[in-house]
């Protein structure tokens, strides 16, 4: 959800992929079909003016366990 | 073009454009629409969107407040999948591109979703039922849009429904709505009531008619024939257009009757008065030649709005009847709320046989500061005018005298309170069950009129649910029990000098006319539109003549022998008005 939310506070093109499937990340309900728990590797690529940050962003909270853990 | 059959209960033929009600469920049928019309249908689906987002937003901050933050932030989810692009791309491109209703659109996409969901991990298996919650969401607020745009119509339309419920109809733009068609239903169901009420064109009983249109849809509704015609082709509509126009034809024709007295031949006086549930309806009952209201139902009150009326808000829809019958007769029946005409939802515990339950007056008797909020506004408005009281289903002496009771009660604290009030107002009770019928000699000696209500009377003594199209064929104010209890009343009211009026559909059904006259009834109170046609056969016949069918009819074993020998009669009076 936060992973989203914060993929939507950006401009680039943003798409995240479990080595099979590569989705948009702006949206929960695509996001959501990655089925990725705890322990899948995602790949996030993005593509925009913005992407950098981005990319950094939804990075740090991945590794940071969502803040939740 | 789709013909529909089902039981015309309010003659009359309407052409307009169909206004679906969906009821709430979650079988959603395909529907087609038009291609001018996806953006009015993308609008709608935008508009349900924010509607529910709305809706949640305020529930997550109330449960925030109420349970706590981490609770609420499952709606989160909610939220998200309501803002989320590719289900909004998915829904528009259905609407758009596949031509679909919103609601097929939404139930659709969101069903995939619960589909892909339900073979993953836990966590995401779990959101299934969030799919499913939003699903209603977003299709009930869908649907209750357009259960909100029956009263606020801005142009002709016919309404399709599954059923309709007192307070729709109640809330229903009568200035736009031009017929009724609906899956459920029977002759005497609420909707056949208030379309004969309204004159409006009406079809019941059609089982799926709603499945087969589409919102915008040009529907024929012909009342007479009992059919439905879905996107009719042209000649179709020109006969429909035809046969609308004779309709208009034979009404204004009977129209010229409005001054005439309703007299028989031979010189017999009968008072013939209208029922009313609107206060609007009395210029209607005027209109048409009617001496009066023989009947205000007072329900709509309470039907039409979330809130009881207050005491004034009554005071001022009766005071509104009672000036517009300018010195005519009037006869308020005091609430006639519970089973059909009341929300089994409102009731603590459903019930489980309503119309043998706590409706009518047995529900005024238990909710007495409401009843008697009524009683004082009746008093209150009646000052000055010949207004007479009516209690409905009166199933035994008790029940009358503790009705009567609490009338004295409020006149009393009208008068401590001193506040002007009527202290000679007549007392009346409906005789609607058999219990009533056959103890009508005790009552008589009583009350001061009985008024027979035969739509009641024929369910509680034939034992058929008048709105299960199952049984509806079994429900005949032509059976022979039914005539008996009628000839019964109207036999103990003369020998008591007590009036009898009767006022269910029977008295606005010409095929009865003659027979309600032979068996000694001579006020009748019908439906608004009804009044002029029974005028016109009152006019046609001799006192002779009529008893002559009532004694031979009261002779007959079965429904269907009164009913063919009524055929044959009807037509020799009145051959104009049943070339069917």
């Amino acid at each position: 959800m936060q992973f989203v939310e914060i993929a939507n506070r950006y401009n680039c093109k943003i798409e995240v992929s479990n080595g099979t499937l590569a989705v948009d990340a702006k949206s929960i309900m695509s996001v959501m079909r990655l089925a990725a728990t705890k322990g899948t590797v995602l790949k996030i690529v993005a593509d925009g003016e913005d992407a950098e940050p981005a990319v950094e962003a939804l990075v740090d909270l991945v590794a940071g366990g969502f803040g939740e853990e | 073009m789709i013909i529909k059959k089902g039981i015309g209960v309010s003659p009359g033929v309407a052409i307009a454009p169909a206004v679906v009600m969906d009821a709430e469920e979650f079988d959603v049928p395909r529907r087609e629409v038009p291609v001018d019309l996806g953006q009015a249908e993308l609008a709608r689906f935008r508009k349900a969107l924010a509607v529910s987002k709305e809706e949640i937003l305020d529930l997550r901050d109330r449960t925030a407040d109420r349970i706590g933050k981490e609770i609420a932030s499952i709606f989160d989810f909610h939220v998200g999948l309501l803002e989320d692009r590719e289900f909004h791309q998915k829904c528009t491109e259905a609407i758009t591109d596949g031509h679909v209703t919103a609601e097929y659109a939404i139930a659709t996409v969101l069903r995939a979703y619960a589909k892909e969901f339900q073979s993953m991990p836990a966590y995401f298996a779990d959101r299934v039922k969030d799919v499913y919650d939003i699903e209603k969401r977003l299709l009930r607020n869908l649907v209750g849009a357009r259960r909100q745009s029956l009263s606020h119509l801005t142009k002709d339309v016919n309404v399709l429904a599954h059923d309709l419920t007192p307070s729709q109809t109640a809330a229903m733009d009568r200035q736009h709505v031009r017929g009724l068609a609906i899956d459920a239903g029977g002759l005497t169901s609420h909707t056949a009531i208030v379309a004969r009420a309204l004159g409006l064109p009406a079809v019941v009983a059609l089982n799926d008619v709603t499945a087969d249109t589409t919102g915008g849809d040009l529907v024929i509704i012909d009342g007479n024939r009992g059919i439905v015609v879905i996107d009719p082709d042209e000649k179709t509509i020109a006969e429909a257009r035809l046969s609308a126009e004779q309709q208009v034809e034979f009404i204004h024709e009977l129209d010229a009757l409005r001054d005439l007295p309703a007299v028989t031949k031979d010189g017999h006086e009968v008072r013939l008065l209208g029922n009313i549930e609107f206060p609007s309806e009395t210029e209607t009952v005027i209109e048409k030649g009617g001496q009066g209201i023989g009947l205000y139902r007072t329900e709509y009150l309470y039907l039409g709005s979330d809130v009881e009326p207050t005491e004034e808000d009554q005071y001022r829809s009766y005071r509104q009847v009672i000036d517009a019958c300018a010195g005519r007769p009037l006869v308020i029946r005091t609430l006639d709320l519970g089973a059909d005409k009341y929300t089994q939802a409102r009731a603590r515990v459903p019930e489980r046989n309503p119309f043998l339950g706590c409706r009518s007056i047995r529900f005024c008797l238990q909710n007495l500061p409401m009843f008697r909020t009524q009683l004082r506004a009746i008093l209150r408005a009646s000052v000055d005018a010949p207004v007479s009281l009516l209690f409905p289903l009166i199933t035994n002496l008790l029940e009358l005298r503790q009705s009567k009771a609490l009338v004295r009660d409020a006149m009393e604290d009208l008068e401590e309170d001193g506040i002007e009030h009527c202290t000679d107002i007549p007392i009346g009770m409906m005789v609607e069950t058999p219990s009533a019928a056959l103890q009508c000699e005790a009552f008589a000696q009583e009350v001061d009129f009985f008024s027979i209500g035969t739509n009641d009377l024929i369910q509680y003594t034939l034992a058929v649910d008048r709105g299960n199209e199952k049984v509806a064929s079994l429900y005949s104010a032509a059976n022979p029990a039914v005539l008996r209890l009628i000839k019964n009343v109207i036999r103990a009211g003369k020998r008591y000098d007590v009036p009898v009026s009767l006022c269910g559909e029977m008295a606005g059904d010409p095929q009865f006319t003659l027979l309600l006259l032979g068996l000694g009834l001579r006020i009748f109170s019908c439906s608004p539109p009804g009044i002029p046609e029974i005028k016109k056969v009152i006019r046609s016949v001799t006192m002779q003549q009529a008893q002559k069918v009532a004694r031979r009819v009261m002779g007959f074993d079965t429904d269907r022998e009164t009913l063919n020998y009524l055929r044959v009669e009807r037509r020799g009076v009145l051959p104009e008005a049943f070339a069917d």
